[in-house]
Order: C-alpha cells, then structure tokens, then sequence
C-alpha cells in the first residue's frame, strides 16, 4: 500500500532512512507519480521547517557565569594541596606589605633577649609562652578587620572563595610567627637554657588556642574588641603564672603544667585549637554569603 | 512489512563511539570544563531552536538552556553512548522545558512568527515563491506543539523514526502519524504548488 511508502518519505528527506528502505523507495518512486508529489511537499516542509528553526537558533548566549563557576571540577587530594600551598605562598605579599615582619621580629628578639637574660630563675619558657601567643593573636586579628583592604582586590582578582583566602593569610602569618619562635627556641636549647621539645610543646598549642579564640571574637565582633579580650585574659594567665611561681599562688590549680606540658595537655590544647577554627570557618563563610553578591548572575548582552 | 522490522532495529544500533560528541561527552564526565564549552558552541544553537519552539518564549528557553548545561555537565557520567548525543540532549531539554512550562503554568501559544517584510526586487516567481513559504511558515507556527516538535525533530535535528519516538516518550507508529496529521494540516499551504503545477 502507499501507506507504507508515504511513511517512510520523512526519513527518506532527511537521510535517515535504512539503505535497503532507500533503495526500495527509489525504485517506487521512479514510478509513481502520487509519491512523488507528496516527496515535493515532505521537502518543502522540510525547507521551510529548518529555516524557521535557523533563525531560533541565531545568536547563542554564552554560558552564564552561575555555570561555570560550577564547572569547577573537585580537585584530587595532591591537587587541593598543591593549590592551598600556592595560594598560601601568595599571601605572603601581603603581609610583607603590612610592615608585620618588623615587629614581629623585633617583638620576638626581645623575647628571646629577655628570656636569655633572666637566666633560670624563672622557668625559661615563661616569656615565649607569654608573648608568642598575644603575637598571634594580634596579627591574625587585624588581617580580618575591616581595615585590611588587600582582601578585597584579591578577592576579586582571584576567583577563590573569600573564606579560604582569608584563612590562607592566617595560615601563612602563623606559619611565619611559629616558624620565628621555634627559631628562636632552637637558638635557646643550643645556648644550653632548655630543651627543645617541651619548649616548643609550651607555646605551639597556646599559640593556636589563642589565635583561633581572637579570630572568632574578631568575625564575631570587631579585631579590637577581639585583641582587647584576649590580651586581658592571655596576660591575665601569664600574671597567675607568675605569681604562682614566686610562691604566692593566686588560684587553686596549678597552671605550671603550661610551662611544660605533658603529652595529654598538649593534644587537648591542639583539639580545642582545631574546634575553634572550623567554628571561624564556619563563621566566616558565613558571613561572606550573607554579603549582597555583586556581580549579576544573567549575563545580559 | 519484515523490511520495516529490520530497519528499525538497524536505526537504533548506536553511532561509532569515536565520534566528537561522544569524546567531548566523555571528557566532560571527567570533569573538563572545555569540553561543556565544545558541546555547547556544537549543540546549542540547535537546543536553543528546539526550546524556543517548545516554549513560545526566547528569554524562558535561554534561560532553560542554562539548565539543560548544567543537567549535562552534572549528568555526563550516567551517558551509556545507547543513543546520539544529539538525541540525550534533546531529551534533557524537552524533560526541562515541560518542568519550566508546568511552574511558569504557561498556555501552549503558537509560535510567534514574525514573517519578514517582502522585497520588491527580483522575478515575479521568486516573489510568489517566498510569499508561499511565509504562508507556510505561519501555518507552521500554529501547529499544535507536539506535531510542530515532531517536524523539527525530523528534519531540524534529523533523527531517526525510534530517535524522535524515545525523545517524545511515544511509539514509532505514533510519530508515523503525527507527521502524517501534521503534513495533512498544512495541505491548503502545500497544495498552491501542486495546482500550479497542474
């Protein structure tokens, strides 16, 4: 029957007929005139349908930036690490520019002199466990603070999440004031004044706690809020420690263990350090998407 | 009648696997940003058509295309090569269109045809010739859309009889005769030229 025929003269016109249907077909073809008039109007249909179709599908808009921000794939493991320690490195133009390292050598020199005078009366650790951490804590807390506008140019040059450049600057100003101190301690456990190990056990988990316990109140609050609360209560220890070790104890507990803390104490004080930054990352991406967004999501051309 | 069997089986016989879509979809599955940009700069215009025509609204079928990107880039993985790529991509974007269409709760209009103005310049039989074709292209826009989809799908996308079937969710039988009903609604239009001929 024609039926037959006819249905298949749509995929005869667009190629996507078998091949023995197409040879079959175009034998029927050459002798009949019915199906030969319905191909003449399948093609035309066929014409008309793609031109109409062509001119829908002028002018494609790019991707729009929402996509490809998601096109981002999910790194391996050696590539996050790659890229975190890179973008760390970066970071250190910035605190370069701030005139950080100065002081902070200066601060730690006089430390080390300080500790180096005093001889052993008191315990040696004393001075590096009592400014080490304020140190810290000083400088991560005016990285956060509104002043630090070397934030937003890399923010919007990079397209990094603002949270984890924000903690990469941190990282590195840790890096640099652990990496000072521990100097420093090397330099002393050679002068014959301690030994190295508890002596960097003193201040490396003390350093953390407080830097992480400024970062929050800084999200939190504001960096000099945050500096004030924790230099008071920082110096505030140091202060019962001294007293306690005049003999004149102000409190019940002995804090002398901070001084040289035993393996327990030393995790404990890392745990709660490590508790505390992810509760400031939390914050801080938070923080961050609550901002209004400025760039527009559809790209309008 | 056993011709017909055969053919259709041959039809649904996947295409060779080194094929540039199936590479690029390969590699977006491996996460390879470049690849999507490939696939779309390829593909997209014909989406873009596709979805205008279903939707009625360039700004809805744009924006739905944006969707569809992101359902391939998510989706890449679970691509098994069964089918053209052509032929997945469709469906994502008919499955996206309909959802767009059931939230924005639009009427199915006819396609806004806009016939472009005649020139006065050449033969009389050009003239006469492109006045049919808008007369034709008009009719076309009021096609019901499922028929309409079908005529695309066949000679715009050019798929194959089981292609246009799987996309729609239908029998081939049933594209056989939406085409045929589609054909027999525009007849008025194509027949000016045969009564010419005649």
């Amino acid at each position: 029957m024609h039926k037959h025929w006819q249905e298949l003269l749509p995929f005869y016109v667009n190629g996507q007929i078998a091949p023995e249907d197409r040879a079959a077909l175009k034998a029927h073809l050459a002798g009949c005139s019915e199906c030969q008039r319905a191909l003449e109007e399948w093609q035309r249909v066929a014409r008309t349908t793609q031109s109409a179709a062509a001119e829908r599908a002028h002018e494609l808009p790019p991707l729009s930036p929402v996509i490809r921000a998601q096109l981002q794939p999910s790194p391996t493991p050696r590539q996050a690490l790659a890229a975190a320690t890179r973008l760390i490195w970066i970071q250190r133009t910035v605190i370069l520019r701030e005139g950080f390292v100065p002081a902070l050598l200066l601060v730690l020199l006089l430390g080390l002199l300080a500790t180096a005078g005093l001889g052993e009366q008191p315990p040696v650790a004393l001075p590096l466990v009592g400014l080490v951490p304020i140190v810290a804590a000083l400088a991560v807390a005016f990285l956060h603070g509104p002043d630090s506008d070397p934030a937003h140019e890399i923010v919007s040059a990079a397209p990094t999440n603002s949270a984890v450049l924000v903690f990469s600057r941190m990282t590195l100003v840790l890096v640099l004031v652990a990496g000072l101190s521990a100097l420093g301690s090397v330099l002393l456990s050679l002068l014959g004044q301690a030994t190295l190990g508890p002596l960097l056990a003193s201040w490396f988990g003390p350093m953390l706690l407080l830097s992480a316990l400024t970062t929050i109140l800084t999200l939190l609050w504001r960096p000099a809020a945050a500096v004030s609360i924790s230099l008071t209560l920082w110096a505030g220890l140091v202060a019962l420690l001294g007293r306690e070790l005049s003999g004149r104890p102000l409190v019940q507990v002995s804090l002398q263990p901070l001084l040289q803390p035993r393996w327990p104490l030393v995790v404990g004080q890392l745990v709660l350090a490590g508790l505390l930054w992810l509760l400031g990352w939390f914050i801080l991406s938070h923080e961050i998407h609550t901002q209004p967004q400025e760039i527009s999501l559809w790209h309008s051309s | 009648m056993a011709n017909r069997k055969m053919s259709e089986h041959i039809l649904s016989v996947p295409a060779a696997h080194d094929d540039i879509d199936y590479v690029l979809v390969r590699a977006i599955a491996q996460g390879d940003g470049q690849a999507l940009d490939k696939l779309y700069a390829r593909h997209g215009p014909g989406l873009l058509a596709y979805l205008t025509s279903r939707l009625g609204e360039r700004q809805l079928a744009e924006e739905v295309l944006q969707d569809v990107m992101l359902a391939v880039w998510k989706g890449a993985g679970r691509f098994r090569g069964e089918s053209k790529v052509r032929t997945w991509l469709i469906s994502i974007a008919r499955y996206r269109a309909i959802n767009a269409q059931r939230r924005r709760r639009l009427q199915q209009v006819p396609l806004d045809e806009t016939i472009p103005a005649q020139e006065e310049t050449g033969p009389k039989g050009l003239l006469e010739r492109a006045a049919e074709q808008d007369e034709l292209r008009g009719a076309m826009a009021h096609l019901p859309v499922e028929q309409r989809e079908t005529l695309e799908l066949v000679f715009y996308h050019g798929l194959s009889g089981p292609e246009v079937a799987a996309i729609q969710g239908i029998s081939v039988g049933t594209v056989k005769s939406r085409l045929h009903r589609a054909k027999k609604a525009l007849r008025k239009w194509l027949h000016t030229e045969e009564s010419s001929h005649a």
